[in-house]
């Protein structure tokens, strides 16, 4: 082997091992089509993606548009290439599918401006009879999701996403914004959910 | 007091958490997305494996009508192929009679021979051609044994009263009777429209008797 092969192995396999679980899972189902490398990759992420689908729109259309999503990363796991992120790619996929399907189906939440000149009075309102309703449901109090779910659907978006541990420029390459855009929707989602967290 | 980014974070987190406990059928809708997802992924495996033999299939096939092999087999066949159409041919002409008889029936004759030939055999529907040469030959024989036999003498006709009068070169005279004119008539043996002072050729046999009167256009040279 020649000194130029042996030092783009090295580097190689340096690459590889900088690799998290996931894209190293998913360059291996992308090579190979195991079914084991999928299975541990829905393990590891569907409950993510699925709270963040749950948060934008409501369990029906969660469910659906999750299995659509992994559907999708079967069907384009060759355009998945070494050195991306396995879960921005993931929640790109999701976004878009949520998105095709809001506006499909020409429900407010995707488009509603109207949502976002709520006074923090009003969101509040809206929380507590959320929070009401689960209770009634005989569901465990969960304020926080109550309070998210009121956000306008931009803001609450990239907060979702942020608390999920993406950096700034993974948002907005997700969102397809502006890194000073996500900022400034994650800087009104912050200030209006603790607004409403600390009145209830 | 105001909430910290970090009770933020663990908020959310706690609500992760929440959301999975709290809802009862998420581990139902969770176990149903992921039986889904594990099927079409089989179901695609399937159908990735079909690609790949017809990919596989079709490869063998380019490589195989690239290669001189296929030159080779298409010889061999067209050898086999003729062989097969001549062995045919000799089967056909060799077990099937019927094709035989056919292969053999004449439609058009160019038969030759003698003038009235043809109206002696007009009867006769039949394709055999023995018989048609036997009676030829017969024919033949019969007439040339007529020409030795008969002798013509030229004659005029003198008188017809009755009897018929003829003179003939030595300036004989021979009279034919009523009778043998009539005989003549029946049997068609008297030709021509004869008249008095026509020249006739009398046919007479080896014993001197008349077997035909014809009429002659010219005078024959005695």
């Amino acid at each position: 082997m020649s000194i130029g092969a042996s030092l783009q192995n090295l580097f190689q396999g340096k690459r590889e091992n900088a690799l998290g679980v996931s894209e190293r899972l998913m360059l291996q189902y992308s090579a190979k089509g195991d079914e084991a490398s999928l299975a541990a990759l829905f393990d590891l992420h569907n409950n993510k993606l699925f709270y963040f689908l749950r948060v934008l729109s409501d369990s029906t259309v969660a469910e659906d548009i999750c299995q659509r999503t992994w559907i999708k990363v079967i069907e384009n796991s060759h355009l998945f290439k070494s050195g991306d992120n396995f879960q921005a790619w993931l929640f790109t996929i999701g976004r878009r599918t949520l998105i095709d399907e809001l506006r499909k189906s020409a429900k407010l939440e995707y488009n509603n401006d109207a949502v976002e000149s709520f006074s923090s009075g009003e969101l509040t309102k809206h929380a507590q009879s959320t929070i009401e309703e689960d209770v009634a449901k005989g569901l465990e109090k969960d304020v926080f999701k109550a309070c998210i779910q009121q956000l306008p659907y931009k803001q609450k978006e990239a907060l979702s996403l942020q608390l999920e541990g993406f950096g700034l420029r993974e948002i907005a390459s997700i969102c397809g914004a502006e890194k000073e855009t996500v900022k400034t929707r994650i800087r009104y989602a912050k200030d209006s959910l603790k607004t409403m967290l600390e009145k209830l | 007091m105001s909430i910290s980014d970090k009770e933020l974070q663990d908020a959310f987190r706690r609500s992760q958490q929440i959301q999975k406990q709290n809802d009862t059928s998420s581990d139902k809708v969770n176990a149903r997305i992921r039986a889904n997802v594990l099927a079409h992924n089989k179901a695609k495996e399937r159908e990735n494996e079909k690609e790949r033999m017809f990919v596989l299939v079709g490869s063998h096939i380019r490589a195989y009508f690239a290669s001189s092999t296929l030159r080779f087999t298409a010889v061999a066949f067209a050898i086999v192929a003729m062989l097969g159409v001549y062995n045919i041919g000799v089967f056909q002409n060799r077990f099937l009679p019927s094709r035989q008889t056919a292969a053999h029936t004449v439609d058009i004759v160019h038969y030759h021979g003698f003038k009235g030939e043809d109206k002696l055999f007009a009867n006769k529907t039949s394709n055999d051609y023995q018989a048609r040469f036997n009676a030829y030959t017969r024919q033949y024989v019969e007439s040339d044994l007529v020409a030795k036999a008969v002798t013509l003498q030229p004659a005029t006709l003198q008188s017809q009263d009755g009897d018929w009068l003829l003179v003939n070169c030595k300036k004989q005279q021979v009279v034919v009777s009523e009778n043998l004119i009539t005989s003549l008539n029946i049997n068609g043996r008297i030709q021509g429209d004869i008249s008095v002072g026509a020249n006739v050729a009398l046919a007479l046999d080896a014993q001197g008797r008349i077997l035909s009167i014809k009429q002659s256009s010219k005078p024959l040279i005695c």
